[in-house]
């Protein structure tokens, strides 16, 4: 069974039961609180799931792991990297082996996110190097924004 | 298969992975790939290869793939370039057929994946005998340099979407840093028909539908690219199609 089979067997189960309670359709002479409380019942659950949607993905945003030790230990790496091809006698471009001062662009394309409109800003690549050294709290590299976050 | 003991291993060949790197104009990050994996392959001790897949690379990505060879051996860089470009599923079908591993990892040539990783995947699928590994941004410790919010948001958001609508059993599915078994590869490729991010996802819901297993890691997702190449409208809506397609179909 399809998954959008599965959701049009599910809703037509919640519909028939609605159906059941709010028009008392089997005649069960239900008390009228009984109907009062069926009767906005879609409405009532299609606005808690739209609130848990929201909370959900505000809270999964909020503590999405930023991986700036990762991004520096690559950058360390890239630069191991060339030196250690140059030595085994990779040749691209003139430029593209030689080391650069670190405070001009980083040789690859190190493509920066624009400065935007209303997020957090990110370190030039160069800067991160220069940084101290933060403790590398995680075998990926990944500052935990939240420590439970699973 | 029949549990063995002691020292089965002697009696079939070892473990052997080989890494699929599908390339289009990576000059520049092909040294720099091919330099990780072999340095974290050679600290793990795993037997491994890398096949580069070049679609006709207009910027010379395949004659780096040629000096690459004659550094570090042509048993451990395999070429295996087409014409020119096209698409992700039949590169990984054009590149397990050339594979002499049993598992085959796929990844991204542009860094934003990084070979230490492997290790983990290669461990987290003994520990379970997993028929595919899946690296996740967003479980654990993994996640995203260089995202701004608007980008994580678009990420969380369409992650919700697709775990409301076809529940995978799995939290990151568009990722494409994974191991898999070789013949679970070979019979789901044939299976999928979706293209770019949605491919990804196919991949991973018909694994579920045909009860392979699937394990996760998290890892870390460099990208570098973002700021030139924004998540457009067209990107999203494409998405959406491709999701509801999955929905109605599988």
């Amino acid at each position: 069974m399809t998954k959008l089979l599965e959701w049009l067997l599910g809703v037509s189960l919640i519909g028939v039961a609605w159906g059941l309670f709010t028009f008392d359709l089997l005649d069960l002479q239900l008390p009228p609180q009984c109907r009062e409380l069926a009767w906005p019942m879609p409405v009532y659950l299609l606005v808690v799931f739209g609130c848990y949607s929201l909370a959900t993905v505000g809270y999964r945003v909020a503590t999405f792991n930023d991986c700036e030790n990762a991004a520096k230990e690559l950058q360390a790496q890239i630069k191991e990297a060339k030196e250690d091809l140059k030595k085994k006698g990779l040749k691209i471009n003139n430029d593209y082996l030689k080391q650069k001062s670190s405070s001009e662009v980083p040789l690859i394309p190190f493509k920066l996110p624009k400065l935007l409109r209303g997020g957090q800003t990110v370190k030039r690549g160069a800067d991160l190097q220069s940084e101290g050294q933060s403790s590398e709290n995680t075998r990926s590299g990944c500052e935990l924004r939240n420590q439970s976050a699973v | 298969m029949a549990s063995r003991k002691g020292n089965a291993k002697t009696r079939e060949q070892p473990d052997k992975y080989s890494v699929l790197l599908p390339t289009y104009n990576e000059r520049e990050n092909l040294p720099l790939i091919v330099w990780l994996l072999v340095k974290y392959f050679g600290e793990s001790g795993y037997n491994y290869e890398i096949i580069v897949i070049d679609d006709g690379s207009p910027d010379g990505t395949l004659q780096v793939a040629e000096q690459l060879q004659k550094i570090y051996g042509a048993d451990k860089i395999l070429l295996r370039p087409r014409a020119e470009k096209l698409g992700l599923g039949t590169a990984y079908i054009h590149g397990v057929k050339h594979a002499s591993g049993n598992f085959v990892i796929i990844m991204d040539a542009d860094l934003s994946h990084h070979p230490k990783f492997i290790a983990q995947f290669i461990e987290k699928q003994k520990e379970g005998g997993y028929d595919l590994v899946s690296g996740t941004r967003y479980r654990g410790d993994g996640g995203v340099y260089g995202w701004d919010l608007r980008r994580k948001l678009i990420s969380r958001g369409a992650n919700f979407v697709t775990q409301v609508l076809l529940r995978p059993g799995a939290s990151d599915l568009t990722g494409s840093f994974r191991l898999y078994k070789k013949e679970v590869l070979e019979k789901l490729v044939e299976q999928c028909v979706s293209k770019g991010y949605v491919f990804q996802m196919e991949m991973i819901v018909r694994a579920r539908q045909l009860g392979y297993t699937v394990g996760e890691v998290p890892i870390s997702f460099v990208d570098r690219v973002y700021g030139e190449s924004k998540l457009g409208g067209n990107e999203i809506v494409s998405f959406l199609k491709g999701l509801l397609t999955l929905f109605a179909t599988t």
